[in-house]
C-alpha cells in the first residue's frame, strides 16, 4: 500500500518519479503537494543539469489511498536548454486522488 | 531431431506474433500508438494537443476561486466554439473531453440546453406519450456559469522551416452577473523543417 502523501509538504522527491529513457541529465529540484478546492495539486521543479538541451516527456498518475490508479495524464512534452529549470504542475480530477507519481521518459 | 526442436517451438512463435500490436495490411504496416502519447506526424493541431489542453484547462477550472467559492454542485453550461484556425478542428470532442474531467469530478454538472435536449424534452409534452410517465417542463436547473472556448492559430513560414502557432483561450462567465469570473489559457508552438 502506497502511503498517503503529507500535503503541504515538499514529499520525498525521487519516491515519486518514475524515469525511462535517458533522464539522468533531469535534476529534480523539488516537488510540492497540496490540496486544492478538495483536489491534490503537485508542483515539481527540474533542472537540465547539462550543456546541451534535454527533450522529454511527463506525465502525472493520480492513485487513492490504497494506492490503486485512479487515472493517468496524457504526456506531455518538454525541451529544456543547459542549466534551465522548469515547472510544471498537475491536479488530479477526482478528489478520492491522495498520492500520485510522476513519470519521466527522456528523449535524447 | 532438430527438425522436432523447432516444432515444439512453433505454439511459442505463434503467442509472440500475436502478441505484437502491429500487422500488415495490403502492404502497409499498421500498428497501434498509445492514444495518450505524443503524436510528431505533422504540426498541425491533433489529439495530442487536444487531450493536454482538456486535461490541463479543465483541472484548472476545477481549483479556480470560482469553484471554490460555490457551495454543492455547480452547474455550468457549454457554448459554441470559435475556431478562429484554418484548419478543420473537432471542437466538439476538445469540450467532451473537458467536460468529462468536470462530471467525474463529482463537483458539476453540465447543464444540456442544446437543441435536441429540449426538443426531446417538448416532444414528450405531445399527446404521443402517456402524460403520467413522461419528464415535466419547468424543473430544469439553470447553470451558474458558462462555458466559452476559443482557438487561434498563426502559421510563419521561410524557404526552411514552418511554424504553426495555436492559442486556446477558455473563460468562465458567471450568467446572473455577466462577468467573467475566471480566464485561462495555453499556447502550443510546433514547428518542423522542410
Amino acid at each position: 500500500m502506497t502511503a498517503a502523501i503529507p500535503v503541504g509538504a515538499q514529499v520525498a522527491k525521487e519516491t515519486k518519479i518514475i524515469r525511462t529513457g535517458s533522464t539522468k541529465n533531469l535534476k529534480l529540484e523539488s516537488v510540492k503537494a497540496r490540496k486544492a478546492n478538495g483536489y491534490l495539486q503537485v508542483q515539481v521543479t527540474l533542472i537540465n543539469d547539462s550543456s546541451r538541451t534535454v527533450e522529454f516527456n511527463y506525465r502525472f498518475r493520480w492513485l487513492d489511498e490504497a494506492g490503486f490508479k485512479l487515472a493517468e495524464e496524457s504526456w506531455q512534452p518538454a525541451r529544456l536548454f543547459p542549466g534551465q529549470s522548469y515547472d510544471f504542475e498537475g491536479v488530479a480530477g477526482e478528489v478520492s486522488a491522495t498520492d500520485f507519481s510522476i513519470e519521466l521518459n527522456g528523449m535524447n | 531431431m532438430k527438425l522436432r526442436r523447432y516444432v515444439g517451438l512453433l505454439p511459442v512463435i505463434f503467442v509472440v506474433a500475436c502478441a505484437t500490436d502491429s500487422a500488415r495490411f495490403g502492404g502497409n504496416t499498421v500498428t497501434y500508438q498509445d492514444p495518450k502519447g505524443i503524436n510528431t506526424v505533422s504540426n498541425e493541431f491533433n489529439l495530442t494537443d487536444m487531450n493536454n489542453i482538456a486535461e490541463a484547462m479543465a483541472k484548472k477550472i476545477l481549483i479556480s476561486p470560482a469553484l471554490r467559492d460555490t457551495q454543492g454542485l455547480v452547474r455550468i453550461a457549454v457554448l459554441p466554439f470559435r475556431n478562429d484556425t484554418s484548419e478543420y478542428i473537432k471542437s466538439q470532442e476538445i469540450y467532451d473531453k473537458i467536460t468529462t474531467i468536470l462530471i467525474n469530478s463529482g463537483k458539476v454538472r453540465i447543464v444540456n440546453a442544446s437543441n435536441d435536449v429540449v426538443g426531446a424534452l417538448q416532444a414528450q409534452q405531445s399527446g404521443l406519450y402517456n402524460q403520467a410517465k413522461t419528464a415535466k417542463i419547468g424543473n430544469a436547473n439553470g447553470a451558474k456559469f458558462a462555458i466559452q472556448a476559443s482557438l487561434a492559430s498563426m502559421t510563419n513560414r521561410n524557404s526552411n522551416m514552418r511554424v504553426n502557432s495555436y492559442v486556446f483561450g477558455i473563460k468562465l462567465t458567471e450568467l446572473e452577473t455577466l462577468e467573467v469570473v475566471w480566464q485561462e489559457g495555453r499556447d502550443i508552438v510546433k514547428s518542423s523543417q522542410r
